[in-house]
């Protein structure tokens, strides 16, 4: 499985270096965590004389953890409805062998992502969309 | 270099059925005046059984989220006092509270405060406890009745879901 670690902070980080010991952490391994899936927004057109343009707009990575019973107690539910709520929130990434820098992401508006395997309360599962660089 | 090898059987491979069942109150353990109920001399065709609940993963396999418990427990006290109070007394002690289950193999018994000597068992050759900590009181009791061949008994369903850290062997 896919190991991340999702942080929240009230300011902005002053470092991106991964921090084993920071608080308002929590480290998940994720049930499903397929590649970020890169998205761009671009101005596409074409100009009177008859050439054509596409300006690019923004760019960023979208990522998908899902977390799911065997990862989840209540204080991890309780930090992850905070991550979700909260105006800063970081992402850090486990190759395998080393913690890459974290990664300021942010979140879409509406309902906290959870859901419940086979409809049962005790398996609960959060599916995240977190957008950053 | 750590290495482990199992090979030998004798002493190894007991013989433990099912023989009982207690119920007690997981609040303060110790305490006298939390409940605790102890049912020896579970019938034969009584079982208990911990099912894989699992998911699969985006790689293909499958990770383990805990396991779904079953258990059947036909109980054998049948006269107009037992048949229908045992069941009650389970049901009606464990509704909507933290409990630790004990399921009893062979010549383990349950934890009795003023202790009560348990039944003879001859068809054991040791013992082991099955712990079941209902933290999240997940488990749900059904009560049934039937009639076999000369007698009727009563039969405790047991059924919920149990997460890696609420079991335990002893």
């Amino acid at each position: 499985m896919s190991r991340i670690a999702l942080r929240i902070s009230d300011t902005e980080l002053e470092g991106v270096a991964y921090d084993d010991l920071a608080t308002n952490q929590y480290r998940f391994d994720c049930v499903e965590f397929p590649r970020p899936i890169v998205s761009n927004e671009r101005d596409v057109g074409k100009t009177l004389s008859g050439r054509a343009y596409s300006h690019l707009l923004s760019r960023s990575k979208i990522y998908n953890p899902v977390i799911s019973t065997n990862e989840l107690d209540e204080m991890k539910l309780a930090f992850l409805e905070s991550y979700w709520d909260a105006n800063k929130k970081y992402i850090a990434l486990y190759d395998g062998t080393s913690w890459g820098n974290y990664i300021e992401v942010i979140t879409e508006s509406g309902d906290f992502p959870l859901s419940f395997i086979d409809d049962l309360e005790d398996l609960p599962e959060v599916s995240l969309k977190l957008t950053g660089s | 270099m750590s290495q482990l090898v199992v090979k030998d059987i004798a002493g190894i491979v007991q013989t433990m059925p099912l023989v009982g069942v207690q119920f007690r109150e997981e609040t303060s353990f110790g305490d006298p005046a939390d409940d605790n109920i102890v049912i020896y001399n579970l019938e034969k065709e009584s079982s208990v059984k911990l099912n894989a609940v699992t998911r699969k993963t985006g790689k293909g396999g499958m990770v383990q989220l805990g396991y779904m418990l079953d258990a059947t427990l036909y109980l054998p006290y049948n006269n107009s006092t037992w048949i229908d109070a045992i069941p009650d007394i389970i049901l009606g002690s464990t509704d909507n509270k933290a409990y630790t289950v004990v399921f009893l193999f062979g010549t383990a018994e349950g934890y009795t405060n003023p202790a009560v000597e348990a039944p003879e068992v001859i068809n054991s050759t040791s013992g082991l406890q099955l712990h079941i900590h209902t933290i999240s009181r997940g488990l749900r009791y059904i009560k049934e009745f039937e009639s076999i061949e000369y007698r009727p008994r009563a039969i405790i369903k047991i059924s919920g879901f149990i997460k890696e850290g609420e079991i335990s062997w002893n």
